[in-house]
């Protein structure tokens, strides 16, 4: 039974991160290509953890997976938002399909 | 359960060298700090992954370390980036 648990921990977790790769290779510009690898890398390792931390059933273990958990969905956003900052006010260009800029002028600003 | 352990390797593996591409051909030095980002995280993935696989879950708290200095590295890049556009302003 638990078994069957852990396999399927592992196979979605395993499923997101490949599917966080994918979008970083096919997505046209640096924003969406954070925006898929923050999100779906924060639920695969969630649940790649989890999946260690049902295996061995030992309480220091699942103490240390919740504490790795944690510890990435405090931490994935807010290295995403400091490189994307970074990135907008040096000019990093938007995709084309993009509809509206609101910090446009606060960038073009910043730049003169 | 050996079949599950093969298709999760395989499924880590691919995700790791597709981003290695991104690695690779980002345009700019920004992409590559994300794809640095990303597979540092897959590295954490694979880690917790063979954790299950030997049985050693001593090996999550190597995990946790690769994590936090995944963080670090990132914000120290971004801090970077930020000080490098900043002073081509000054010129």
């Amino acid at each position: 039974m638990i078994n069957i648990l852990v396999a399927i921990c592992l196979l979605s977790g395993a499923f997101f991160m490949l599917v966080a790769a994918i979008g970083i290779l096919k997505l046209p510009d640096l924003y969406q290509r954070l925006h898929a690898s923050s999100k779906a890398a924060t639920l695969g390792i969630a649940l790649l953890l989890l999946g260690a931390a049902l295996d061995s059933g030992d309480m220091g273990v699942v103490s240390r997976c919740l504490m790795a958990i944690i510890f990435f969905i405090l931490t994935a956003p807010v290295g995403a938002h400091l490189i994307t900052r970074a990135a907008y006010y040096q000019g990093e260009p938007l995709a084309k399909e993009t509809l509206s800029d609101e910090w446009a002028e606060d960038r073009s600003d910043q730049e003169s | 359960m050996t079949l599950i352990y093969i298709i999760v390797e395989i499924m880590l593996s691919l995700a790791i060298a597709i981003t290695f591409f991104r690695l690779v051909i980002g345009p700019t030095m920004v992409n590559r700090v994300v794809a640095l980002d990303l597979i540092a995280i897959l590295i954490v993935g694979m880690i917790a992954f063979e954790a299950v696989r030997s049985g050693e879950h001593a090996l999550l708290d190597v995990a946790v370390v690769v994590g936090i200095t995944a963080f670090i590295g990132t914000a120290a890049f971004a801090v970077l980036i930020d000080r490098d556009s900043r002073a081509q302003k000054n010129d």
